[in-house]
C-alpha cells in the first residue's frame, strides 16, 4: 500500500506533469495549414505560372522620332514554320498580334525545344493605317527573353513621299519605267536590318499594279547581288527574309517594295556574341539595356538586352566583314544603373563581351517579394512578369523590369512614388506605388479591391534596402482568367 | 478533480498488480542489469537496464519507427504522386527515479532521429491554352522536417518497473516527451514549383512558423524487461 505522503508527492507530481504537458501540447491539434494569426489557408506549394520561358518583346517604334507607336492599332505578322508555335500570354497559338501600346510580348510553345540544331525563325512585319516596318529575319538558338526593336515608317506620301528611285546602285524600274510616277518612294530603309545577309536600302509604295524590274547593277566590287523583297499588308502576296529577293516581281496596287542588296565580303558567325551583365559585389537585379556594336568596316548593329543579374545574352544573325572580324560592343544604362565602358574583342563570333552594372548614387534597394493565391488552393504563385516602371506623374523614359518567381530587385529613389505597368496581350495594366515604407501599408490598404486583397503584409526597412513582403489573394474571378 | 484521482489510483493498482502477476516465485535482489523490449510512438526497440539502487536505474535504448506511404492529390488541375517517410526513433541515455516500488520519473536525453520527408511530383500535365505544360515542366518537390535539437532532452512519468525490482520480470508503462525544439523545414523544388524553395520567398521560414508548436515529441511507451543478473 502508499503511504499517504507517497500517495500526495505521486499525485502532486502527476497532476504537474499533465498540466505542463498541456501547456505545451495545448497547440498541437491546430491546423498548421491555416495561418496562425489570420486563420487564412497556408500555401504549401509555389507555382510559377510562367509557363512562357521564350518571349519575343516587341517594341514599335517610329523610325523619325524613335518614340514607341501607340497612336493606333498596329498589326503585327509573322511567317515561317515555327509560327506556328507563337502563342499569347494565355497559351493561346495565334501568328498575328495587334497593339495599340506600341509594345506586343509574344510567347513561344514551351514544348518545342530553341537549340543551335532547331533554332526558332520567323520572320516578322508590322504595319497599321499610317506605318509600315521592313520585314525582318529573326533567328535564336537559346530560350529566354528576346527584345526586338522593329522602326516603321510612316506611309504618309506628303513631303517626304517622292516619285523615283534614289540611292540604288542598280536599276529599278515599274512597268518599264525608271523614277515610275507610279512607284513612291517612302523612306529609307537601309536602318532596318534583314535579320540576313542582304542589306535593305529603300522602301517603296506601287499605286498601281505593274511589274517591278531590277537590273544593271553598277557596283559589282561592294554588292554581290541585289533585288526586291514585296508585301502586301492586305493580305496578299509577299516576298520576305530569308528568301532572296527577286529582281522580277509582279506587284499588286498598294503593294509595299523594299529594294536590298547583297554585300561583298560579309560572313556570318556561326555563334553570336555574347553580352554578360553582372551587378557590382554580384548582388541580383534587373534590367534593359541598349547595345551598339561596331564592326571594323564601321558598319553597326544595335538592339536590347534583357538582364536579371549575372545574365548571358546571345547576340546572333551577326555579318562581320570577313577581312577583320573586330568589333566594339558598348552598353548603355538606364534609369537604374551605370554601365561599365565599351569592349573591343578581336572577333564578333563565339566571344563574351563582360560589363559590369553599377546601381546610380542616390538610389535605394528595393526588394519586392509577391505570393499570389487563389480562394481555396493550396498551390499559390510566385509569378514570374516583366513591365515597365517611371516615376509617377513624370514623362520620364519606361525603366524595365522583371519579377521571377515573385521577386523583384528595384533601385529607386527613396520616399518617391512609382509607376508600374505591365503589358499583357497588348494591354497594359497599371499600379502606383510609393517607396516610403510608412505609406506603403495604408497605400495597399487602402487600394485593396474586389479582385485581390493583400495578407500578411511585411515591410523591412534597413539604411541599405526596404523589403515588401505581401501575399495577394485573387478573387475567383480573376483566377479563372489567369487559369 | 476526484475523478482523476480515482483514475489515477485505479491505474496504479492495476499497474501495481501486472507487476504482481509478473512474479515468478522467486525472489531477487532490488540491483540488476537486464534487458527489456519496448514498443512507444517512437517506435519499436530495446533497453539495456542497470538497476544500482532500488530507487534507481539507467537505462541505455534504441528504438526506431518508419513508415511510408503513398499519395496521390489534385492542385489547379495537376494531379501529383506523392510519397510520405516518417522515421521516429531515439538512441537514449535514461535515468530512473522511483516515488515507491511502482511509480517513477525518467529523464534523460536522446539522439533524435525524428524525420518527416514528403516528396512528389506532377503526374500529369497541365493544359494552358492550346498548349500543354508538361509534367516535367511543372517539376517536383521535396519537404524535410527535422528536430532542431538532434539531442534532444527527455522527461517522462511511468508507471511499473524497467527492471524486476523482486523478480526476473518486469513491465513499465510511460508517457512523456522529447523536446527536440521547433521543427526545421528544408524544401527543394524544380520546374515551375521553383519559387516553393526560393529563399527569397521565405517559404520555409513561413511553414516553419505554421509548426513551431511540435516541440515536443510525444512518447507513450510500454515496456517489458528480464533480469539477466542480480547484483
Amino acid at each position: 500500500m502508499l503511504s499517504k505522503t507517497k500517495y500526495r508527492i505521486i499525485t502532486a507530481i502527476g497532476i504537474i506533469f499533465l498540466v505542463s504537458g498541456m501547456i505545451a501540447c495545448k497547440d498541437m491539434f491546430k491546423d498548421p495549414l491555416k495561418d496562425k494569426e489570420t486563420g487564412d489557408d497556408i500555401t504549401v506549394l509555389l507555382m510559377d505560372r510562367n509557363f512562357i520561358t521564350t518571349k519575343l518583346v516587341i517594341r514599335l517604334e517610329d523610325l523619325s522620332s524613335q518614340q514607341v507607336i501607340n497612336n493606333e492599332p498596329i498589326e503585327v505578322r509573322f511567317s515561317g514554320a515555327d509560327a506556328a508555335n507563337l502563342i499569347t500570354f494565355g497559351g493561346n497559338k495565334q501568328t498575328v498580334f495587334t497593339t495599340s501600346t506600341g509594345f506586343v510580348e509574344v510567347g513561344y510553345d514551351p514544348n518545342v525545344a530553341i537549340n543551335s540544331q532547331n533554332p526558332l525563325e520567323l520572320t516578322v512585319v508590322a504595319s497599321g493605317t499610317n506605318y509600315i516596318s521592313a520585314p525582318q529575319f529573326v533567328s535564336y538558338t537559346s530560350e529566354g527573353i528576346k527584345d526586338l526593336t522593329i522602326k516603321m515608317y510612316s506611309k504618309s506620301t506628303l513631303k517626304s513621299a517622292q516619285i523615283g528611285a534614289f540611292d540604288e546602285p542598280f536599276d529599278l524600274s515599274f512597268n518599264g519605267q525608271l523614277q515610275s510616277p507610279n512607284l513612291h518612294f517612302i523612306a529609307d530603309a537601309s536602318g532596318s536590318p534583314t535579320g540576313t545577309a542582304w542589306q535593305y536600302r529603300n522602301l517603296y509604295s506601287t499605286k498601281t499594279s505593274g511589274t517591278v524590274l531590277c537590273n544593271n547593277l553598277k557596283d559589282p566590287v561592294a554588292y554581290s547581288d541585289f533585288g526586291v523583297y514585296y508585301f502586301n499588308p492586305t493580305g496578299g502576296t509577299s516576298l520576305m527574309p530569308p528568301s532572296t529577293p527577286v529582281k522580277n516581281a509582279g506587284l499588286l496596287s498598294g503593294d509595299f517594295a523594299y529594294s536590298a542588296v547583297l554585300r561583298s565580303g560579309v560572313t556570318k558567325c556561326t555563334k553570336g556574341l555574347t553580352i554578360h551583365v553582372a551587378r557590382t559585389g554580384g548582388a541580383t537585379g534587373t534590367g534593359v539595356f541598349d547595345y551598339f556594336i561596331t564592326f571594323s568596316n564601321g558598319q553597326t548593329m544595335s538592339g536590347k538586352i534583357s538582364c536579371t543579374f549575372p545574365s548571358d545574352n546571345l547576340i546572333e544573325q551577326i555579318y562581320y566583314p570577313t577581312s577583320n572580324s573586330a568589333v566594339k560592343v558598348e552598353l548603355f544604362g538606364d534609369m537604374q544603373y551605370d554601365i561599365s565602358s565599351a569592349v573591343t574583342l578581336s572577333s564578333s563570333c563565339d566571344m563574351t563581351a563582360n560589363f559590369t552594372a553599377s546601381p546610380k548614387s542616390g538610389l535605394k534597394n528595393y526588394k519586392l517579394i509577391t505570393r499570389y493565391s487563389c480562394p481555396n488552393s493550396s498551390v499559390g504563385m510566385g509569378l514570374s512578369v516583366i513591365g515597365e516602371f517611371r516615376k509617377k506623374g513624370t514623362t520620364d523614359r519606361w525603366t524595365s523590369f522583371k519579377f521571377i518567381e515573385g521577386v523583384c530587385v528595384l533601385q529607386l529613389v527613396a520616399d518617391a512614388d512609382y509607376e508600374f505597368r505591365v503589358n499583357i496581350d497588348s494591354d497594359y495594366y497599371t499600379y502606383y506605388l510609393p517607396t516610403n515604407p510608412d505609406k506603403v501599408k495604408t497605400y495597399i490598404q487602402d487600394n485593396t479591391s474586389t479582385d485581390f486583397k493583400f495578407r500578411n503584409l511585411s515591410i523591412n526597412s534597413s539604411a541599405l534596402e526596404v523589403s515588401i513582403t505581401t501575399d495577394v489573394e485573387f478573387s475567383q474571378v480573376v483566377c479563372d482568367i489567369i487559369q | 478533480m476526484k475523478a482523476f484521482k480515482i483514475l489515477l489510483l485505479v491505474f496504479l493498482i492495476s499497474v501495481t498488480g501486472i507487476s504482481d502477476l509478473s512474479a515468478q516465485g522467486e525472489t531477487y535482489s532490488a540491483n540488476g542489469i537486464g534487458v527489456a523490449l519496448k514498443s512507444s510512438t517512437n517506435g519499436l526497440g530495446g533497453d539495456v537496464v542497470y538497476s544500482f539502487h532500488e530507487r534507481m536505474s539507467l537505462r541505455f535504448g534504441y528504438e526506431k519507427l518508419h513508415l511510408k506511404t503513398n499519395f496521390t492529390f489534385n492542385e489547379e488541375s495537376v494531379d501529383y504522386d506523392a510519397n510520405a517517410n516518417y522515421t521516429a526513433g531515439s538512441l537514449s541515455l535514461l535515468f530512473d527515479y522511483y516515488f515507491g516500488r511502482h511509480f517513477f520519473l525518467s529523464a534523460g536525453a536522446g539522439w533524435n532521429m525524428f524525420r518527416a520527408e514528403i516528396d512528389g511530383k506532377a503526374a500529369s500535365s497541365l493544359q494552358y491554352g492550346d498548349i500543354q505544360i508538361s509534367k516535367d515542366k511543372i517539376g517536383g518537390f521535396n519537404f524535410q522536417i527535422d528536430p532542431s535539437l538532434q539531442l534532444s532532452p527527455y522527461f517522462g512519468i511511468g508507471f511499473g518497473r524497467t527492471l524486476g525490482l523482486k523478480k526476473k520480470v518486469g513491465f513499465a508503462f510511460e508517457l512523456g516527451g522529447y523536446y527536440q525544439g521547433s521543427p526545421n523545414i528544408s524544401i527543394t523544388s524544380s520546374g515551375l514549383l521553383s519559387p516553393t524553395s526560393n529563399p527569397d520567398q521565405g517559404h520555409e521560414a513561413r511553414l516553419e512558423k505554421q509548426i513551431n508548436q511540435y516541440s515536443i515529441y510525444p512518447v507513450l511507451k510500454f515496456s517489458l524487461s528480464y533480469k539477466i543478473v542480480g547484483l
